[in-house]
């Protein structure tokens, strides 16, 4: 059966259907976008100074990404352009150079998501915040430790004694048994367990073999507690401890599972690119300083007086002008020394800071210094968990990332399944590239917004 | 709907002023955002040398 109306235009609508068909779903998209660029709107006019955490300054937030990012809107104007040239070269019946712009517009689109896949992956895995219990703002990069490949904000326990859950789930058992493997074992220390009957227990692997035949044997226990022979030290990373919390003598592990003994080391080890002094009362008594030195605070005083100093914010500050706090209270370090989010270059940045867990700042790398626990209120990764403008940040760009993937597949299979229909009827596949163009050009259009919104402004 | 070949080239000289436009203030945009001593600074930096030359 033909389907009517594929080539030649309805009479009432003066459109063929395709068209018109295309029309409305983009209005149903604007109002998908326009949506939650109103709520962007609200979350950041809703603000209150002095209350809510500043809305983060995006040249800072984004760094060298804010050019990767006008790459990526170059590279979309010139896919709408290509996407354009293609259906001109399908009107005027030149498969050849249409299969050409469109192969552009595909190149486009794969460039695109590549420059997105590498500033994702920074901000989830390489820049991390911790926001300290007076308001400093500390950001820039945990430190890998290079002998067990593990992030900076692990914690280190001396343990005694091991209690064991045995609950009888048995589908986790077998995918992590007893939840202790995660762990990094100190200084290849053995892990030696004295079993409530007195029998010795040596490694990991024989240990979850012991509490499964413990378990079955004694079905109506809930838990049990084996001694260490030596204490062990073990290190974890912070998301494997239940509750991200320790104490001084225990660690509670998921599922039930705890470790007693002693807590060595509660600090998290991170490499300060910026600090944020928005929030904070007194910047004199600030508590970065304890933690980054006078070098830093000179650099960061310094770096006041000039913006306080410059021709341009004299001007406005003698016209009555306030200059925002983002303007005076954020330095970022003039070298931040993995700010790429590649290598972690600890023995470069280390700046003094050393085992003292206190950092300098005075080397040529920013500095790394190892922060106590007890002094972060907040930390983590730069996802969408580390604040308003990042959760609004990934909510749209990522919808508009699944956009570019949708829209490059359609566009796709027009150039790799397209040439039957073109024999056929070359004018049907023109207004099937029309088509999935004016999708395409929306979804560009939607990048023009969303890349001041998200990275200058 | 046959299109004759001006009209396709009218459509697309069109498109390309359109993608040219948008390429300029894009740029315009970013460096107003990232150096705007070059832009906004203008008017100051006028006057200062005005001045210095006085």
């Amino acid at each position: 059966m033909e389907i009517p109306y594929t080539v030649s235009a309805r009479r009432d609508t003066g459109l063929f259907n395709a068209k018109v068909g295309i029309w409305l779903f983009l209005a149903s998209e604007v109002m998908l976008f326009g949506g939650l660029f109103s709520g962007y709107i609200f979350l950041r006019a809703g603000v209150r100074p002095g209350v809510d955490l500043p809305w983060p300054d995006a040249v800072y937030v984004h760094g060298p990404f804010i050019w990767l990012g006008f790459l990526n809107t170059l590279v979309l104007i010139a896919s709408s352009v290509f996407v354009v040239l293609a259906w001109a070269q399908l009107k005027m019946r030149r498969y050849g150079m249409y299969q050409f712009y469109m192969s552009l517009v595909l190149i486009c689109a794969a460039a695109f998501m590549v420059v997105k896949t590498i500033e994702y992956n920074s901000k989830l895995n390489h820049h991390f915040g911790a926001r300290l219990n007076d308001g400093t703002l500390l950001d820039g990069a945990l430190v890998a430790d290079d002998k067990h490949h593990c992030p900076g904000d692990y914690v280190t326990f001396e343990a005694t004694k091991a209690v064991f859950s045995l609950d009888r789930t048995g589908v986790f058992r077998k995918l992590d048994p007893y939840f202790l493997d995660f762990a990094v074992l100190k200084d290849g220390a053995e892990l030696v367990v004295r079993a409530p009957g007195g029998q010795e227990v040596r490694g990991i692997p024989e240990l979850a073999n012991w509490l499964e035949g413990y378990a079955s044997k004694n079905p109506s226990e809930r838990r049990v507690t084996a001694e260490f022979v030596k204490p062990v030290t073990f290190q974890f990373r912070r998301k494997e401890v239940f509750g991200k919390h320790v104490f001084a003598d225990r660690v509670p592990l998921f599922r039930g599972n705890e470790l007693q003994g002693r807590l060595i080391d509660d600090t998290v080890e991170i490499e300060v690119h910026t600090v944020d002094l928005q929030m904070v009362r007194d910047e004199e008594k600030a508590l970065a300083w304890a933690y980054l030195g006078e070098g830093f605070k000179a650099g960061y005083d310094q770096h006041k007086k000039e913006k306080l100093n410059d021709p341009l914010h004299r001007s406005f500050l003698e016209k009555g002008g306030t200059l925002p706090g983002a303007q005076l209270r954020i330095w970022q370090h003039p070298h931040p020394a993995s700010e790429h989010g590649g290598e972690h270059v600890a023995g470069s940045a280390h700046g003094g800071s050393g085992a003292s867990g206190h950092g300098s700042g005075e080397g040529h790398g920013a500095p790394v210094v190892s922060i106590k626990s007890s002094d972060i209120h907040f930390m983590g990764a730069h996802g969408p968990k580390f604040g308003t403008y990042y959760a609004i940040y990934f909510t749209m760009t990522a919808l508009h990332g699944l956009h570019v993937v949708g829209g490059a597949l359609v566009l796709a299979y027009f150039l790799f399944f397209g040439r039957k229909l073109y024999r056929k009827n070359p004018e049907h596949l023109a207004n099937r590239v029309e088509v999935g163009g004016l999708f395409w050009h929306f979804v560009d259009l939607v990048w023009i917004f969303l890349f001041p919104i998200m990275y200058l402004m | 709907m046959e299109s004759s070949s001006e009209d396709i080239q009218k459509h697309v000289k069109t498109y390309l002023m359109v993608g040219a436009t948008l390429l300029v203030f894009t740029g315009v945009t970013v460096l107003v955002r990232t150096r705007p001593f070059l832009i906004l600074g203008f008017p100051v930096w006028m006057r200062l040398t005005l001045r210095l030359a006085w």
